[in-house]
């Protein structure tokens, strides 16, 4: 059960880091509807921290708090970077709930199918930015693994 | 004549079973457990995606951008058979799997996508650990194909 928690608690910080990150690399972007892209997918990651925090909290959890600051994995400073940004961000929160249901067992289904609901969602939001930046090559063979 | 039931009052039926497994000197013949087969999730899925690439190579000469969702699906077939090989023994025969269709338009290839995303899912809940994991990020690959075909 360990694992499970420390699991669910790793995506609960993904989800952190994806809010922070799109902080950083929504005032980067150019185009209005990238700009609305960015705050959707900003809102979509606030919903799930919530919801995840709450999920957690009832499962007698404290759940992790949000981090004092995000080392940016290269430099954010034109809208180029930032749609590369939002992918690393995207893909880093599928590798966390696709994480959680490697290790999660028969018994926690419920915890299962939120953490494939949100897999799903970060792989959608990805594509939507890999169409920006390599249209020919939008989506990926396996969200969670591959960037 | 000497029947069955004088030799079990006799005790020796019992004697000479135990004289021969003595002389055997063996305890009691156990068959192995069978080899544990691979589950039948993995193979309903793999034939769903061999029938998904199908679809797909119908439909790319006229549109050459699909070559991304076909690639994908490739990749998920030999990432399932590979999983399969995992285990000592076939899966189980075919029973759920969804036949080739003749799909061909955007929105029956989407429609496509957007049931194979569901069944994967499914499968997924219905396993654990790696098996599980590959089968819900085969389900989330699906599901942005459907969203690109939207």
């Amino acid at each position: 059960m360990n694992a499970v928690l420390d699991a669910w608690q790793a995506a609960l910080a993904a989800e952190h880091a994806a809010i922070a990150g799109y902080d950083v690399l929504g005032p980067r972007l150019a185009d209005a509807g990238q700009v609305t892209l960015a705050r959707d997918s900003q809102q979509a990651h606030r919903e799930l921290r919530d919801a995840t925090s709450a999920r957690l909290i009832a499962a007698g959890q404290s759940p992790v708090p949000a981090a004092a600051d995000y080392p940016l994995p290269f430099p954010v400073t034109d809208p180029a970077a930032a749609q590369r940004f939002a992918i690393k961000l995207e893909s880093a929160c599928a590798a966390a709930w696709r994480y959680l249901i490697s290790v999660a067992d028969a018994s926690s289904r419920s915890v299962r199918t939120d953490a494939q609901q949100a897999l799903t969602d970060s792989a959608l939001r990805a594509m939507r930015w890999r169409r920006l930046v390599t249209p020919t090559r939008a989506t990926v063979a396996f969200p969670g693994i591959q960037q | 004549m000497i029947t069955r039931r004088a030799l079990l009052g006799t005790g020796l039926v019992v004697a000479a079973g135990g004289i021969g497994a003595a002389v055997a000197g063996l305890q009691p013949r156990r068959r192995p457990p069978a080899p544990p087969a691979a589950p039948r999730q993995l193979s309903d899925a793999l034939a769903r995606e061999q029938s998904l690439v199908a679809n797909v190579d119908a439909a790319l000469a006229a549109r050459p951008e699909l070559r991304q969702v076909r690639d994908d699906h490739a990749a998920h077939a030999a990432a399932l058979r590979q999983a399969i090989t995992r285990y000592p023994a076939p899966a189980p025969p075919l029973v759920s799997a969804a036949p080739p269709s003749a799909a061909g338009t955007t929105a029956q290839l989407r429609a496509g996508e957007l049931a194979a995303a569901r069944a994967a899912a499914a499968e997924s809940a219905a396993l654990t650990g790696a098996d599980a994991a590959l089968l819900a990020s085969i389900s989330a690959s699906e599901a942005t194909h459907a969203e690109l075909l939207t």
